[in-house]
C-alpha cells in the first residue's frame, strides 16, 4: 500500500533496489511478494510518529512559552530520532538469517538509509502541515510557530 | 475531540488491517505445530482474489488455487523459520501418486554369439554383473523374468526364473554351455538381433539385451560399406517401431575380463586376454524405462557402469519447470509477472555498459535423460548475445531453489530487449566416438583397441537417426526467456 512512497527513496538512490523490493514483502522463497509488508509498516510507524509529535507540540503542550520556531526544530530533532530508530529497529530486527529472502543483497546501511529516508519524510511532512495555517490555528499558543520565525 | 479519536482511530485501524501478509498469518497459524482444515481455509481466502503474476503461479492450478501447493509452499517457509511442522501437519494431507504404469515382465537375451565365449570363460567381471542385475529386478520388480540366449535365433528359454534359476543361469554361463545352445555362433548381425529383440517388446515386456555388439562384416566384405549398411537398416528397424511404440532405449556400457577368442573385422579369431567393453540395452516403453531407472536396479549393478547413453522419442520439446533468481545477477531487473514470468526493467551493472547478469533454476527431474545429460554444456545451444554456464543444484535443503536441479547464469555484454531461447539438444556423447574402432585387426596387444567395439559408432548413429527426426530433431527441451 505504502511501496509507491519507498520506491522515491530508492529513486534517490538512499537504498538499493533489493532493500526495496524487501520492504515491499518478498517472501523468504524470493518467489512473491506475500511476505511481511514492510513497507506498510514503517510508512504506519513514520504517520504515527510525525502526527504524534506535531499533535503534542501544538495541540496537548500549546504552551506560550513553547511556541518559538527553534522549539519548532528542538520537536524536529525529538521525531527526527523517534522516526530513525523506530525504522532502523523495525528493519534491524527483520534482516535476520532466515528472515529475509537471502538472495535479495540486504545490509545494514541499506537500513540506515531507508530511516534516514523516514527522517527526511518525517521532517518534510512537518514542514508542510505546520506551514498550513488552519492546522496552525487549532493551537491556542502556537498559530505562528513554523520551521522558521514568521516575524 | 472525540471526533478527533474517532478519526484517528479509524485512521490506526485501517492502517494496520493493510499490514497482514500470507507469510505472517501462515507463521501465526503454525504455532501450534499444525495447519488445519479451517487455517488452510483462511490462508486460501487471502490468496484469493489477487491478481498478482506470481502468487498465481505459486499457488494456482489451472485457474482455481491448489491447496497442495500452498501446503507445499508453506513446509518451505516453515522451514526458513525452523519451525517444526511437516507437510504430514499440514491439511490437506499428502497423497501419493499413483502409476498408470502397468505390470511388465523382463525378457533378458543374453547373446551366445563366439565372440562372447571371453566374457563367461572363468570367474569374470561380466558374469558378476549380469547376475547382480538379474538379482536387482528379481528383488525390485514383481513381473516375470525369462531368461534367454540368443543370436540367429532365440537358442534357450528359462521362463519366469526364480532365485535358484538365476542362480542356475549364472553358473551355467560357460563357454561350453554357449556352444551347447547352438544357432548361428559364427557372426553376428546386430540388425536381426534388435529386430529380434524389439518384436518381443512392449507395454508388458521390457527387453533387456546384453551383447558385446561387435559387427562381423566378414572376408571379402567392404568393411565401412557394412557397417553404413547396418546403421541404416537399424535405424529403419527401429524407426518402425517408433510409428506405434513409445520406445526408449537406455544403453550401459561396463567392462570385464575377456580371455578367448576375438573376430575381426574379417571374422578372423583372434585370441586375447584382457579387459573389454561389453553393452547392455534396456528397451522398452518411456514409462518402463523411467521406472527402471528410478529403481536403482541400474546404479546398483554391483561392478559399475562406465558409461550410460538414453533415447527416447518425444512429440514436442519439454518446457521444464524453471525460476528465474535474484541471486547470481549483475545489474538489476523486475519481474513483474513473477518468478517465471519476464524480466523487466532490466539495469546494467553500472548504468551504460551493458553488462548485465541473471540466474535461472530449472527443475530437469522429470526427464528421462537424467541429470547428467544437463550438466553437459555440449547439449546447450542459445543466443549468441548471452554467454551461459550451468551448474548442478547440490544443496536440496535450500527453501529458494527447493524442487529444482540446475542453476544457469546468463551474462551479457550487451543488454538489449530480446526473447532468450535456450534449447538442450541431444548430441552423441564423446565417449562413443572415443570407444569406436573402425579397424580392429591389430587389437591384439593394442592396449588402446582393446577399449574399443569395432563400428560401435556407426550403430549407435543408427539409433540416434531413428530416434531424432523432424520438426524437432535432437531439440530435448526449450527454456524462453522474456528480456523486456
Amino acid at each position: 500500500m505504502f511501496n509507491w512512497l519507498y520506491q522515491i527513496g530508492e529513486g534517490m538512490q538512499m537504498y538499493s533496489r533489493d532493500m526495496f523490493k524487501h520492504l515491499c514483502g518478498m517472501d523468504v522463497t524470493c518467489s512473491a511478494f506475500i511476505g511481511t509488508p514492510y513497507a506498510t509498516y514503517l510508512a504506519i510507524g513514520l504517520g504515527a510518529i510525525t502526527l504524534g509529535v506535531l499533535a503534542l507540540h501544538y495541540y496537548v503542550l500549546d504552551s506560550p512559552s513553547f511556541n518559538r520556531y527553534y522549539h519548532w526544530w528542538l520537536m524536529a530533532l525529538i521525531m527526527a530520532i523517534l522516526n530513525f530508530a523506530v525504522a532502523y529497529g523495525i528493519l534491524h530486527a527483520s534482516i535476520h538469517p532466515g528472515g529475509y529472502c537471502k538472495d535479495l543483497h540486504i545490509t545494514n546501511s541499506g537500513a540506515i538509509g531507508v530511516a534516514l529516508f523516514n527522517v527526511l519524510t518525517g521532517l518534510i511532512v512537518s514542514i508542510v502541515l505546520t506551514w498550513i495555517p488552519p492546522l496552525r490555528r487549532l493551537s491556542t499558543n502556537n498559530t505562528y510557530t513554523t520551521f522558521i520565525p514568521l516575524n | 475531540m472525540n471526533k478527533y479519536n474517532a478519526g484517528l482511530t479509524f485512521i490506526i485501524l485501517f492502517l494496520f488491517s493493510c499490514g497482514h501478509s500470507f507469510q505472517d498469518d501462515a507463521l501465526e497459524a503454525a504455532s501450534d505445530g499444525k495447519i488445519t482444515k479451517a487455517e488452510m481455509a483462511e490462508l486460501v481466502t487471502s490468496i484469493q482474489g489477487e491478481n498478482d503474476p506470481a502468487q498465481q503461479q505459486l499457488f494456482y492450478t489451472n485457474g482455481k488455487i491448489d491447496t497442495a501447493k500452498v501446503a507445499d509452499y508453506l513446509v518451505g517457509l516453515f522451514k526458513t523459520q525452523e519451525l517444526k511442522v511437516h507437510r504430514t501437519d499440514i491439511w490437506p494431507a499428502p497423497t501419493t501418486a499413483k502409476s498408470n504404469l502397468a505390470p511388465f515382465n523382463f525378457n533378458i537375451f543374453l547373446e551366445n554369439s563366439g565372440s562372447m565365449d571371453g566374457y563367461v570363460a572363468g570367474s569374470t567381471r561380466f558374469k558378476d554383473a549380469v547376475y547382480s542385475l538379474l538379482g536387482n529386478i528379481s528383488n525390485t520388480f514383481n513381473g516375470k523374468l525369462n531368461l534367454n540366449y540368443i543370436n540367429s535365433k532365440i537358442t534357450f528359454s528359462q521362463p519366469n526364473a526364480d532365485a535358484n534359476g538365476i542362480r542356475e543361469f549364472i553358473q551355467n554361463l560357460t563357454p561350453a554351455t554357449f556352444k551347447a545352445k547352438g544357432g548361428v555362433r559364427e557372426s553376428s548381425d546386430i540388425r536381426d538381433l534388435l529386430h529380434q529383440v524389439i518384436d518381443k517388446t512392449d507395454n508388458g515386456n521390457v527387453s533387456i539385451l546384453i551383447s558385446d555388439f561387435v559387427f562381423s562384416p566378414g572376408k571379402k566384405v567392404n568393411a565401412h560399406n557394412y557397417l553404413v549398411n547396418q546403421s541404416i537398416g537399424i535405424k529403419i528397424e527401429l524407426a518402425e517401431k517408433l510409428k506405434t511404440y513409445s520406445l526408449a532405449i537406455e544403453v550401459i556400457q561396463m567392462n570385464s575380463q575377456f580371455n578367448g577368442k576375438y573376430f575381426d573385422l574379417n571374422n578372423t579369431p583372434i585370441p586375447i586376454n584382457g579387459d573389454r567393453p561389453y553393452y547392455v540395452w534396456f528397451i522398452g516403453n518411456q514409462a518402463q524405462l523411467v521406472a527402471i531407472r528410478n529403481s536403482g536396479i541400474i546404479d546398483n549393478i554391483k561392478t559399475g557402469v562406465e558409461h550410460n547413453l538414453i533415447f527416447c522419442a518425444q512429440p514436442a520439446p519439454l518446457n521444464e519447470p524453471f525460476k528465474i533468481l535474484y541471486s547470481g545477477k549483475n545489474g538489476d531487473f523486475q519481474l513483474a509477472g513473477g518468478t517465471t514470468g519476464d524480466i523487466s526493467e532490466p539495469v546494467p551493472a553500472d548504468g551504460t555498459s551493458g553488462d548485465f547478469a541473471f540466474e535461472v533454476a530449472t527443475n530437469n527431474s522429470g526427464d528421462i535423460r537424467g541429470l547428467d545429460f544437463y550438466d553437459d554444456m555440449n547439449n546447450y545451444t542459445h543466443d549468441g548475445n548471452y554467454q551461459i554456464a550451468v551448474s548442478r543444484i547440490g544443496d536440496t535443503s535450500d527453501v529458494i531453489t527447493k524442487g529444482y536441479t540446475h542453476r544457469i547464469h546468463f551474462s551479457t555484454k550487451s543488454l538489449r530487449k530480446q526473447n532468450l531461447t535456450v534449447l538442450t539438444r541431444m548430441t552423441m556423447p564423446g565417449w562413443v566416438l572415443a570407444c569406436t574402432s573402425d579397424d580392429d585387426r591389430q587389437i591384439k596387444g593394442d592396449s588402446a583397441q582393446m577399449k574399443k567395439t569395432f563400428g560401435l559408432q556407426f550403430l549407435l548413429q543408427g539409433v540416434y537417426d531413428a530416434f531424432y527426426v523432424a520438426p524437432h530433431n535432437n531439440i530435448v527441451s526449450q527454456l524462453k526467456i522474456n528480456i523486456k
